[in-house]
Formats: structure tokens, sequence, C-alpha cells
């Protein structure tokens, strides 16, 4: 039994734990930090919600308000949206990474679900989600860690998301969703709630029943099998490339488009074009070795 | 493989209940936090930090798996649930319009409510609205049949309606009636759900301001719109003049 545990433990420590290429932690860094801002950028008026008339706040509990931290007047929440944009800059450089990323990551998990909250405090698939938990793993990491584990933990959250999705739907609607029909109810009630004009491809595919239950079967499959990139890195030649054109799809007959597409880069070893730079770079800007970031 | 989404019915029952379960919600995220900060702490303070790493690590892959497989969410740690149900036979959706001073409607563009994704005011407007100074069970007949606003009603009302005519007013500037470009231009984010643009001409807006709000039920079965675009019913659910 102890045995057992010992070997346990060496293996955990053996995968979480082994070194990792700087490059690819400032990579992820800069990519967690990078979406973030992109994303409160392109909705800079986020928390004008909070001034949204009472009554739109109706099915807000106060224990909802007391979970986020809702009780600012719209100014106070201007100078931190400030901030949050000031934090993630400074995480993107990798100016005092730590203050920042986890300043970032609390800012985020504070704003991000202002975009649902008047009837939802999940604002998952809205872009924020995997930037504020991995920053926060990587502000607490540090910016002098050389393991993989910040890396590694980050890239489990945003496996997550297929398997869940794959999960999910098993869950909730049984193996009646992996059919044809299913799929044809979903391109055409999509289409419409959503007021696409006929031209659409969805539309074009919903007649054909090998089609739709083809569509089924090969989403959740691959959802389900999406996390083996953690495990057997060779398979992210064509893992990642199936997920963008996963999400290509997804947008273009379904008309779900998710934000942090990027974040797949994560999964990539940046080292040999890490290396190659060094290489350009005149030996005068290189960091002597031993010295630290 | 149902069972844990009852457990979701029974939380949304008792009020007692549900601020227990954000209290839960809050506490697993505050352990992430503890945990995390502690790390860093004993980093600070050169101590072995291994062990706390570990234990950040495991809490971190069981609060993740627990929330993603009972599908309970405690955000951020999501469930990741998406069209996940099956699909519904029959449809029902709200429509929005303005109206000019001489009562004719014009569909409102999706983007007036930026930035708030339309598809979330949408979720509320259509759960929340009608609750708005009415019990439940009298919210309910709002569904059926027309009432008399209440006050609270008119007050978001003249709130979307002076939201509609910003929106208004930018478009026939030129501008795009929402604001989530202004900064990032063309290269904004887009929303989870992608939606076609309803304005796209000056003809698709009044050239005077909105005064009114009008909101329309349609119902309609997926087959038979697929068959005819025009089998959709249109019930008139409110109509307020400002």
């Amino acid at each position: 039994m102890t045995m057992a545990i010992q070997d346990l433990r060496r293996r955990f420590d053996a995968f979480w734990f082994a070194g990792e290429s700087r490059a690819n932690l400032v990579v992820t860094r800069v990519l967690l930090a990078g979406t973030a801002l992109w994303v409160v950028l392109s909705r800079y008026r986020l928390p004008s919600i909070v001034a949204f008339p009472p009554e739109m706040w109706n099915l807000v509990s106060f224990a909802r308000r007391v979970r986020f931290g809702y009780f600012l007047d719209v100014n106070a929440e201007y100078v931190l949206f400030v901030l949050l944009h000031l934090t993630l800059i400074a995480a993107i450089f990798g100016l005092a990474p730590r203050l920042s990323c986890i300043l970032s990551a609390l800012l985020l998990v504070h704003f991000a679900p202002l975009e649902t909250i008047l009837w939802t405090p999940n604002p998952y698939l809205r872009g924020l989600t995997i930037p504020a938990l991995g920053l926060f793993v990587f502000g607490v990491a540090g910016g002098r860690e050389r393991r993989r584990w910040p890396l590694v933990l980050t890239q489990l959250f945003f496996a997550q998301i297929y398997f869940f999705a794959g999960y999910s739907k098993l869950f909730t609607g049984g193996f009646g969703w992996v059919t044809a029909s299913n799929i044809r109810g979903y391109l055409l009630m999509l289409n419409q709630f959503l007021e696409f004009p006929r031209t659409q491809i969805g539309y074009a595919l919903a007649p054909y029943p090998l089609v739709c239950a083809g569509m089924a079967w090969a989403g959740i499959v691959f959802d389900l099998l999406f996390p083996i990139v953690l495990f057997k890195p060779s398979t992210r030649r064509f893992m990642l490339p199936l997920a963008l054109l996963f999400h290509i799809a997804n947008a273009v007959v379904f008309h779900v488009v998710f934000q942090d597409t990027v974040l797949l880069l994560m999964f990539v070893n940046w080292e040999p074009l890490a290396a190659r730079v060094r290489g350009w770079t005149p030996a005068a800007w290189r960091r002597p070795v031993g010295e630290a970031s | 493989m149902n069972g844990f989404p009852s457990l979701q019915h029974l939380a949304a029952t008792y009020p007692w209940l549900r601020a227990t379960a954000e209290t839960l919600r809050l506490g697993a995220f505050l352990g992430f936090v503890f945990l995390g900060l502690r790390m860093v702490w004993k980093q600070v303070r050169s101590q072995d930090a291994q062990r706390a790493t570990t234990q950040f690590i495991v809490y971190a892959i069981a609060v993740t798996c627990a929330v993603g497989f009972t599908q309970i969410e405690a955000w951020p740690f999501s469930n990741w649930a998406l069209i996940h149900h099956i699909s519904q036979p029959q449809m029902l959706d709200w429509i929005v319009e303005g109206t000019d001073a001489t009562g004719k409607a014009y569909r409102i563009d999706k983007r007036f409510m930026e930035p708030m994704p339309y598809e979330d005011f949408d979720t509320w407007f259509k759960t929340g609205f009608f609750r708005i100074g009415r019990t439940e069970e009298e919210a309910k007949l709002c569904y059926l049949v027309r009432r008399p606003s209440t006050p609270g009603q008119e007050r978001v009302a003249r709130f979307l309606i002076a939201r509609a005519e910003i929106a208004r007013q930018r478009f026939i500037r030129g501008q795009s009636p929402g604001r989530n470009g202004t900064i990032v231009g063309p290269f904004a984010a887009p929303y989870h759900f992608d939606r076609p643009t309803l304005w796209r001409t000056v003809s698709d807006v009044p050239s005077t301001p909105f005064v009114g709000l009008r909101i329309w039920q349609i119902e309609w079965g997926v087959e038979e719109r697929y068959r005819d675009e025009s089998s959709v019913k249109r019930r008139l659910l409110f109509d307020y003049r400002s």
C-alpha cells in the first residue's frame, strides 16, 4: 500500500514538476493576459451594467452580489476596470508578474460575470474564464517558476472545456443527443432563433441524416478525447488542427463562436522558435547564464 | 443520468438553499485563492512550498472535476455545458420593437444593449421583465394575456427606449449602433452567439426618435417553420409609449 502511494506520488511529481521551457511559460502568460485584454477592450463599457435600473437586477440575489462583490457605484467600478487593463498590460510584459497576474485574475472574476449576471452567474464561454483561472495560477507560481505545473494546470482547465462539453451532452440529453434528428433540430432551431437567412449552410446540411449523425458523433468523440493532448503530446499534431476546424465549423454551421480559440497555442512547444530567436539576438543582449529574470 | 439537475431544481425552490449554494460556491473559489496565496507566502518566506503547491494543484483538479461531473456551476469553476439539451420541436421567442411618434414600429438592432450580449439581455428579459412589481403567479399570466404595466416595468421600458434612441442616432451618423468596437474597431471580440445585424440601411430606423416599446411573443414549430417561413404565431405582450 505504502509502495503504491509512493509510486503514485513519484508519478504525480514527475508529471507536474518536471522542468519547462521559459519560452512556453512566458508565451502562455502572454496568451492568457492578451486574450483577456482583447475581450475587456471589446467591452470597454462593461462596468455600466451596474448602473442599469435596479429593476433589471431583480433576479440577482443579495448572496450573489456578495459572491462577486457588486456593491460599488459605477464610478468606482470604472476605476477598477482601468486598473484591470493596467494589470493585464503589466502581465503581458512581465512587469511584477506575480502581482499583476494575481490582481488581473481577481479583477476578472469580479468583472466577467457582469455580462450575464442578470440571469446567471456563469459567464463561461464568453472568453474570460480560462484567462481568470490561468492568470491566478501563473500569479501564484511567480515569474521565477521553471517547472511545468502552471502551464499544465492551465492546459488542464482548457481541456476540461471540451471534455465537460461532451460529458454534459450525455449527462443531460443521454444518447438521444447523439442522433441525426437532434442535430437536425439544432441546425434548424439555431438558424431560426438567431434569424439567419435560408442561404446558411446549416439549412443546407439539415436534410441529410448521415451528415447530421456524423456531426453529432464526431463532435462528442472529439470533445471527450481532447484531454489526451495533456498526456500524449504527440497527439497535438492532429488534435490542435482538429480543434481549430471544430471551432470554425461551430461558428459557420451553428453560429457558436469560441473567443478563446487562440489559447490552443499554449499547447504548442515554443522552445525551438525561442532558441532560434536567441540565436539571432546579439550576444550583448542575452541574459547571462544563471541571472534571475 | 439526470439526477443532479433535480438538485439544482431543489435549490431554485428554497431561497435559503440558494443563499447557501452561493456561499458554498464562493467558498470553493476562496479555497482556491487561499491555497494559492499560502503557496506564495511560503515562497516569499523561503520555505519549502512543494507540499503547498501539490495541495493547490490537487484542490484545483478536485473542484473543477466536481463541478464538471455534477454539472452544478461554481464559476469561475464551470460546468462547460453547451447546447446539451435535446433540441426542442417548439420554440418561443420575443421580438422587441421601438415605435416613433406616429406609432410606426421598427425592430431594434440587437447591438443596442452592448456591452451586454443580446442573448443574456434576452434571457433576463423573458424571465425577469414580467416579474418586476408582480408575484411569480401574476407574472405567469402576463405571458398569456396582456396586462397593465407596472411602474417598474415602465422605468425599464424608458431605459430601453433611451438606449435604442442612442443606438439609432449613432447608426444615422454612420457609426455602429453598439459600442463594443469603439477601441478595437472591427477587431472587437465577438459574442458567443453570432447574429445578423437588423439595421443595415437608414430605412431600417425611423427618422424621428423612438418614443415607445413593444414586445411581441412569437411561437413556432421548428419543422413547420422550415417548410413555411411564415408559420409563426405572434402575440403582443407589452406596448408602452413614453
